[in-house]
């Protein structure tokens, strides 16, 4: 595993400073394939393997589709050169219209797919959980952000000035992602893989913002695009904060108690109090609550999203707010997400022996969910000077940037208009701080020190057991029957012992990833029946084969005279 | 334009230490090769990782608000190079690169290698199904009893 993860990094970073198709796809693929090589490491598992193989697959479709993109890109220039593979040879010809569709297309198919949009999302939740978690780290909380960098440089810098409809397909795929993504995070009973599903909820925020930024930059409202990439560029930085926090805290925990499952873990916060409070912050920070970063951006969407009234599409007008809805609802569903989390593997009792036992994660892994803890906490509190920061990308995409953010008056944030909307991280941390330390004192300056033991309420059954509290699957229960049984086609089922016998009951749960079973599950089949097929090929005599290829020639011959 | 190392605009050096980061990080992979199987090669090729990628952070993030600058490499396609560009957008990019990279290094140091992520829970599970549940243990505590609570 080791070679990879400098190859990994190595690859991420290429791609960032690629200025030519081909250094691009080479630092890609290089990206691509060291990082298949992280997620099979433990290759002794064989799932392992199998969540490796699907990466591998989804991996090679987007290069294809990022291949064809640039091919596009490329084709409009004169001459047949090598030099139009260049981005400046495509800044300068530009794509027609109906080129410039194709490739918005396939980038959404090419960069979607490693970023988790729905419907390529189903390596996702296979591959990060696979990894070792300081890879887990990387790829959900970097590698998708230089999918979405892949997105933004093809879009935004290379296809030329968008369309007004450009926003239309990246909204309808962005939203709908960030809802399907949350709500896998909570069908989810394996720590890394709650985090993993929890990416592309995020991925499916970010989108919102680029396609709210294509919809106004193509509609004559460069100030609002300027926001919403800055909002979409803001949740990138984001992201890539408190996701990494929570995958160290998951690995922190899975070192402690050799378990990811939430169901065998609970109580850790006694244990292992530091990291339960570094995966507090980075809990409360992807549930956009204030005073963290996360909030920021996700507000920074909204004050967007409530200026779509002015965009002179009907379409639009009624698109953006539906997607706001979609916005919302994932928010909400994101915090009930990491309420589950945190609740279940770090409050009530320990749930199993390996919980009962764990031990403090060691300085190292402290060291860095720390920094990050803080970083995510800074960015909250201090938003103005990020956002000013990130103007120098969005200027040159959108055509003009925000107004100056980090030296207005007690660190506020006013990204449209005073009278309309204004945030102030700082002013809403000293409150919580305040407050809260101000109940701390109440608490012990009024509270009695006196210890009331008496027995739990335990519905009538008897003995004191662990098990018997709120699990994973119960605190999930409500948000599955209400959605799980239409989206996922969730079942329930209850299998009770039969009188006089002794065996506990059993509940179970199924679910079914619909991109698995509607689109992959019958490619998958289509692919096997046709290579079935095809197989015969393989198999002819040399007469056969002269005749195959001598038709192929006239079928080609025939194909380029209607062509010319 | 012939392929050569042609750099453009006042923040070059910028540039160029990012790539020379990238042949850092590179040379660092095949280094690893022979350090996999050594005491402390874990701790050095994380160690150096993580130098790298502050190197990197600290560079993007000074060219943030620079002009672009463009580098011509002459490994690459014929007539066309290796092109390397970093601009603001990119500089965003590097950004959460390096920092991703910084803060993951360290935490590697102290994350013992024989803690294979798909052991309890049973790793991935299989496509379009339920996440395996079974109580087979990865190696990360083996001190902890089979089974609990009896």
């Amino acid at each position: 595993m080791l070679p990879f993860y400098p190859a990994f990094l190595a690859g991420m970073m290429l791609v960032v400073l690629a200025d030519d198709a081909f250094t691009f796809l080479f630092g890609w693929e290089f990206m691509s394939l060291a990082s298949f090589a992280l997620v099979v490491s433990h290759h002794g598992v064989a799932e392992n393997v199998r969540a490796g193989l699907v990466y591998l697959m989804m991996a090679a479709f987007g290069t294809l589709a990022l291949m064809l993109a640039f091919g596009l890109l490329a084709a409009g220039g004169e001459g047949v050169s090598l030099q139009a593979l260049s981005f400046s040879a495509m800044r300068a010809h530009g794509p027609t219209p109906l080129a410039a569709a194709v490739v918005l297309g396939l980038a959404l198919l090419g960069a979607g797919s490693k970023a988790g949009l729905v419907p390529l999302h189903v390596w996702l939740p296979l591959a990060h959980p696979a990894a070792p978690s300081h890879v887990s780290a990387l790829m959900s909380g970097v590698m998708t952000k230089v999918a979405v960098y892949g997105f933004i440089r093809i879009v935004f810098d290379l296809a030329g000035p968008p369309a007004w409809w450009w926003g239309v397909p990246v909204l309808l795929v962005a939203g709908p992602t960030a809802v399907a993504g949350v709500l896998y995070a909570l069908m989810q009973t394996d720590v890394k893989r709650v985090l993993a599903c929890s990416t592309i909820e995020n991925i499916g925020i970010i989108f919102v913002g680029l396609g709210l930024a294509l919809a106004f930059e193509a509609n004559g409202a460069p100030a609002v695009a300027a926001l919403a990439l800055t909002a979409a560029l803001f949740h990138v930085v984001n992201h890539a904060l408190f996701k990494s926090l929570l995958f160290f805290g998951a690995g922190a925990v899975l070192v402690a108690t050799g378990e990811k499952r939430m169901g065998m873990l609970g109580g850790l916060i006694h244990a292992m109090p530091q990291t339960a409070l570094a995966m507090l912050v980075g809990a409360a920070a992807i549930s956009a609550l204030p005073p963290l970063n996360g909030f920021v951006s996700e507000w920074l969407t909204f004050q967007a999203i409530l200026l779509s009234p002015d965009l002179p599409v009907w379409g639009l007008k009624m698109l953006i707010p539906a997607v706001g809805a979609l916005l919302a609802l994932a928010a909400a569903l994101a915090a009930a997400c990491f309420v589950r989390l945190y609740g279940i593997v770090f409050l009530g009792r320990p749930r199993s022996a390996a919980a009962s036992q764990a031990r403090e994660a060691d300085g190292f892994t402290r060291t860095a969910m720390a920094s990050l803890a803080v970083l995510c906490l800074a960015a909250g509190i201090l938003p103005g000077p990020v956002i000013d920061a990130l103007q120098g990308a969005v200027a040159p995409l959108v055509g003009v940037r925000m107004t100056g953010q980090g030296h207005l008056a007690w660190l506020s944030i006013i990204p449209v208009a005073e009278g309309r909307s204004s945030y102030n991280g700082f002013l809403v941390f000293v409150f919580i701080a305040l407050s809260a330390s101000l109940a701390a004192l109440a608490v012990h300056a009024f509270g009695s020190r006196a210890v009331r033991r008496a027995p739990a309420w335990d519905c009538g059954f008897p003995g004191d057991d662990p098990l018997a509290q709120y699990s994973a699957e119960s605190f999930a229960q409500p948000l599955r029957r209400v959605f799980g049984r239409s989206l996922f086609a969730a079942r329930e089922t209850v299998t009770m012992p039969p009188p006089g016998d002794m065996a506990p009951a059993r509940l179970s749960v199924s679910e079914r990833d619909p991109a698995w079973a509607f689109l992959f599950a019958p490619l998958g089949r289509a692919v096997s029946a046709l290579s079935g097929r095809a197989n015969a090929i393989a198999h002819l005599n040399i007469r056969n084969y002269l005749a195959l290829v001598f038709g192929a020639l006239v079928l080609l011959l025939v194909v380029l005279a209607l062509w010319a | 334009m012939p392929a050569s190392a042609i750099t453009s605009a006042a923040s070059a050096p910028a540039l160029q230490l990012l790539v020379a980061g990238i042949v850092a990080l590179v040379l660092l992979a095949a280094g690893a090769v022979p350090l996999a199987r050594k005491a402390g090669g874990s701790a050095l090729v994380y160690g150096a990782a993580a130098a790298i990628c502050v190197l990197v952070l600290g560079t993007a993030l000074s060219s943030l608000g620079g002009a672009p600058a463009s580098l011509i490499l002459p490994p690459g396609l014929p007539e066309l190079g290796g092109r390397l560009r970093l601009d603001a957008l990119a500089a965003v990019g590097l950004d959460g690169d390096g920092l991703g990279g910084a803060a993951a290094s360290p935490f590697a140091l102290g994350f013992p290698p024989g803690c294979a992520p798909g052991g309890a829970g049973g790793g991935a599970s299989p496509p379009g199904a339920m996440p395996a549940t079974s109580r087979r243990r990865n190696g990360c505590c083996p001190s902890i009893p089979p089974s609990w609570p009896a």
